[in-house]
């Protein structure tokens, strides 16, 4: 990897943090746009449900209790997970286009040969 | 905007699931044949940048508040649509699995939403704006701005009502007051935080950063980039 390409790496993953740590002091507890509406309609009322039970809900540690710092744990972590699943799927992706070119090339020098006897 | 299970019957549920297969799918074969080296980083922060930033709600009027979804602006910073559905996709999973956000049924739709819709209307209309040429605007990072911030804008308001037409199938919300809420709370959220962040990024990696932006062949990036 080059410097320069290392330097972006470091520099996002570490803005990427820093909003991850502020983002529970800082987030606004207000329902988002959709859960707004919905309070709205008795249609929608009650209807939601949890098809699965996750290991971090809504965004806290359910050990540390629902604050902010159990929050910012959280999120830190869910913004590292997310990231290590992008590099590993993208780098195993490439990587069987990287093997596949060197094939190639094993290939052309190896009709090169051939041609040349 | 994210979809909670139960909102959504499961039959429509699948059926969002198979629109949005071929979509992936295109976006993985993109993935290998575009990412190398250079890529492969960026796309890793901006994954991480978006998971973050959608913890983020910023409050707007009556009682409520709203995050950035940040399809359009991957799309703009790398030069596809492609790299805004992916990383929404992975990044909805890991919100719906690990944090409880968003319904697991409903993931299809989301990717839907957030994902496909988002990420095409927002990278199209910002490339149409950034391709108008206005004479008496030489400064191109005002154009820049300028097309990032409706492009972004866009990018949330049409998913939003994309949504409440979805909720007004399922049987959730009724049609015209669904619309009218879902698009005003979003048409705000689209300027306080899509908009502003993403115009404001895609500016400053012009200025600062400018071998950054993937999309070589988008000679008006390049020129907005060299001026």
């Amino acid at each position: 990897m080059k410097a320069r390409t290392r330097k972006i790496l470091a520099f996002g993953t570490l803005m990427a943090i820093i909003i991850a740590v502020a983002a529970p002091f800082l987030a606004s507890d207000n329902p988002d746009g959709l859960e707004s509406t919905a309070e709205d309609f008795e249609s929608a009322d009650d209807k939601e449900s949890q098809a699965h039970d996750s290991p971090m809900p809504d965004y806290s540690i359910p050990a540390l209790g629902e604050n902010e710092y159990s929050g910012a744990i959280a999120i830190v972590l869910g913004t590292v997970i997310t990231l290590l699943i992008v590099l590993g799927l993208f780098y195993g992706l490439t990587a069987g286009k990287k093997r596949s070119n060197k094939s190639e090339k094993v290939k052309a020098k190896g009709s090169d040969e051939s041609n040349r006897s | 905007m994210h979809v909670p299970d139960g909102f959504i019957p499961l039959w429509q549920c699948a059926v969002y699931f198979l629109i949005i297969i071929p979509f992936v799918y295109l976006s993985l074969r993109w993935a290998e044949k575009e990412l190398d080296e250079r890529k492969i980083p960026i796309l890793g922060v901006l994954a991480a940048a978006i998971f973050a930033i959608q913890a983020l709600n910023i409050p707007i009027p009556w009682g409520t508040s709203g995050h950035m979804v940040g399809a359009a602006m991957a799309a703009i910073i790398i030069g596809s649509p492609y790299a805004g559905i992916l990383l929404l996709t992975l990044v909805l999973i890991v919100q719906g699995f690990v944090f409880g956000d968003g319904g697991i049924t409903a993931l299809g739709v989301n990717i839907f939403n957030m994902g496909v819709i988002s990420s095409f209307v927002g990278y199209y209309s910002f490339k149409a704006i950034k391709s108008i040429k206005i004479k008496p605007m030489k400064d191109s990072n005002t154009h820049l701005m300028i097309a990032a911030f409706i492009g972004a804008w866009l990018a949330i308001f049409i998913p939003a009502i994309a949504c409440a037409v979805e909720l007004w199938l399922a049987g959730t919300f009724p049609l015209i007051q669904g619309l009218l809420l879902m698009g005003i709370y979003h048409a705000v959220i689209g300027i306080v935080a899509e908009g502003f962040i993403t115009a404001t990024v895609v500016v400053t990696i012009a200025t600062y950063r400018s071998d950054i932006f993937s999309d070589k062949k988008d000679r008006t990036l390049d020129q907005a980039v060299s001026a």
